[in-house]
């Protein structure tokens, strides 16, 4: 059993891109979870910024809602973070000099032994080194 | 709920105490809203009905793909990321 975490970036990028191989690679996530051989977590942080994403990149209210609707039906588990994870979050992001945003992500891959799924190269690149991180490109 | 979204009409039937309760606990004009209010809970808590779409939920988000003026890597980032302090 796999564990992914995804990140705004792969959510956005596989609607937005006309690049499809995003879109494939979530297609194909997707697949393994309906297979039962690996599931997807994700911070609340997830849908925050999955709707502001929306909001500055589609004009439509009406057609950001119904993207959004679909989007909350993901197959996925949205984890709680207590106030330790959130401090052993800031940690890190000071470390390794990133966001918290983005290290929320990568944190919660670490924590539950999982490959955190981001197209964000700048995160890689500051972060690969600690690992359980797939950069999709 | 916000009141400025665009509004369809939906015709339901209800069971009889339901509807006696709505009536004499719901102001006319506020009907509508209280409805709504409930059914956006009930619709997300998804509780009381079984979903009819067989379709996976992501295939039916990237459906919107052919839907949506196409963006850069960039302004995606952009878009995600403005606002943040």
């Amino acid at each position: 059993m796999i564990n992914y975490i995804i990140d705004s970036s792969i959510v956005l990028r596989s609607l937005l891109l006309p690049d499809s191989r995003v879109a494939k690679r979530l297609k194909r996530i997707d697949g393994e979870v309906e297979h039962g051989e690996a599931k997807i977590y994700a911070p609340q942080l997830l849908v925050t910024e999955v709707a502001n994403g929306l909001r500055f990149s589609e004009t439509s209210v009406d057609k950001a809602q119904g993207i959004l609707r679909d989007f909350f039906d993901f197959e996925l588990t949205y984890f709680e973070l207590s106030n330790v994870n959130i401090l052993g979050i800031l940690n890190l992001s000071y470390e390794l000099g990133t966001t918290v945003y983005d290290t929320t992500y990568h944190y919660l891959a670490m924590m539950l032994e999982g490959r955190f799924i981001t197209c964000d190269k700048a995160y890689h690149k500051a972060a690969k080194h600690l690992g359980n991180i797939e950069l999709l490109d | 709920m916000i009141n400025c979204m665009s509004t369809k009409r939906l015709t339901v039937s209800l069971p009889s105490y339901l509807y006696d309760m709505i009536k004499r606990e719901v102001p006319e004009r506020q009907i509508s809203g209280v409805v709504t209010c409930m059914l956006e809970e009930g619709m997300y808590a998804k509780k009381c009905y079984v979903k009819e779409s067989k379709v996976r939920a992501v295939d039916r988000f990237l459906s919107w793909r052919g839907k949506l003026p196409k963006k850069t890597a960039k302004q995606i980032t952009e878009a995600i990321r403005k606002g943040r302090m």
